[in-house]
């Protein structure tokens, strides 16, 4: 039964506030049982009702979730009693950037970006939850394939990938013809 | 996260690149030439307890050989260019990314996080007894309970076997009966027990009589009764 657009943002909100986890638009749709193209539209009008508010819908991907505006963090960090500023390395912040706009990566790609071991910072991300597994490559050793998550997204304040600063792949020819104005 | 490291470059790259800018160069191969002894004094200066300094000799050797070439413009050969072509491209991507990263280390120190929702602890239904209730209170309280509770959820009552049967006792048990008589059947033993239970560990200790080599055990053929033997 097709339900009013109102009542699919209402239930859509609802569940975004109770849910652990982000949440798929696949996963609104069977549960609130309304098709993917419905959800999508109403979670579009969702985000842009939420423009002025405390509150945002952030996304990443098929994924959705319900957080605080960053910029009420200092209000909301104080009132949480939570630490703002940040305590990532520039070593680690590095690694996520290879992440950021590599991914899937894995770990020898990104060692080879890096010129230096990177595990133990890998690892240290992982468990901050600001990167994940997200798969495996198809290769001899199946090594395991990097990309960050939506807490990432959550700890740079960013409400979907476009704000991400965009990243311009080197252009090798440029190098060769700048060397006669160097010497 | 934790990162103790004194020098202010991680790896090899993260050098050349430090030395480069420092010398607000570009990276083209006159620059890299340019910065060789540096490079070389620093890599001399490394511990290899914080520093892979392998890594940082492959890089080393490349810049010698250049340098060698400015001297020796003669010495070049194709292995050597595409790995310098390979080192340039390199440091050209890993800029990139560290130009990537400072602009994530600027947007990071704006402080601005967002918070997802806080679901609330999920409310775990637990027992816990008031004071002064002791086991005899409850068990009480249950017998009342289920006085009270309507016929129809009352179920018959069905008598729990408190049987405790071991191997132990059951090998002490087929040992008396083999000693009565020397043959016997596999069938023959099971009807003798009183229960699933029983027959199961009758079952236990014929297997471990037969282990211990103490019967011998033998079958006619396929789904035939087991004749069962003492040795």
């Amino acid at each position: 039964m097709k339900k009013d657009n109102e009542k699919i943002k209402s239930f859509i909100e609802s569940i975004l506030l109770v849910a652990e986890k982000p949440v798929s638009i696949k996963e609104l749709s069977s549960s609130i049982g309304q098709m993917n193209s419905e959800i999508q539209k109403a979670l579009t009008e969702l985000i842009n009702e939420y423009k002025n508010k405390g509150i945002k819908i952030i996304k990443k991907g098929e994924y959705f979730s319900l957080v605080t505006d960053p910029e009420n963090s200092e209000i909301v960090g104080k009132f949480l009693n939570e630490e703002l500023r940040h305590d990532l390395s520039d070593a680690a912040i590095e690694t996520l950037s290879v992440i950021t706009y590599k991914q899937p990566v894995t770990r020898v790609e990104i060692e080879d970006i890096r010129g230096v071991q990177s595990d133990q910072l890998l690892r240290n991300l992982m468990i901050r939850g600001l990167i994940t597994e997200v798969g495996r490559k198809e290769t001899p050793g199946r090594p395991i394939l990097y990309g960050t998550t939506m807490e990432f997204m959550q700890y740079f304040g960013f409400s979907n990938e476009s704000q991400i600063p965009e990243f311009k792949e080197p252009v090798s020819e440029e190098l060769f013809n700048n060397i006669d104005t160097i010497t | 996260m934790y990162e103790i490291k004194v020098e202010k470059f991680e790896g090899p790259l993260d050098l050349l690149l430090e030395l480069i800018v420092d010398e607000k160069l570009d990276i083209t191969e006159v620059s890299l030439s340019a910065i060789t002894d540096k490079y070389l004094a620093e890599v001399s200066g490394l511990d290899p307890k914080t520093h892979d300094v392998a890594e940082f000799l492959v890089i080393a050797a490349r810049l010698i050989y250049l340098k060698s070439k400015a001297i020796l413009p003669t010495i070049e050969t194709p292995e050597e260019e595409a790995e310098i072509e390979d080192l340039k491209a390199k440091l050209e991507i890993y800029k990139k990314y560290k130009d990537a990263a400072k602009e994530f280390g600027n947007i990071l120190n704006k402080n601005q996080r967002s918070f997802p929702a806080k679901t609330p602890k999920k409310i775990i239904n637990t027992f816990t007894a008031p004071k002064g209730i002791e086991l005899k209170d409850m068990w009480s309280i249950f017998q009342r309970l289920l006085k009270d509770m309507p016929e129809e959820l009352k179920r018959e009552q069905v008598e729990l076997p408190s049987e405790k049967i071991t191997v132990e006792d059951k090998l002490a048990d087929l040992e008396l009966i083999f000693k009565a008589k020397k043959k016997h059947t596999f069938s023959s033993l099971l009807k003798k027990s009183k229960s699933k239970l029983d027959a199961i560990i009758t079952f236990l200790a014929i297997l471990e009589l037969v282990k211990c080599k103490k019967i011998r055990v033998a079958q006619t053929s396929n789904f035939k009764d087991i004749g069962l033997e003492i040795l």
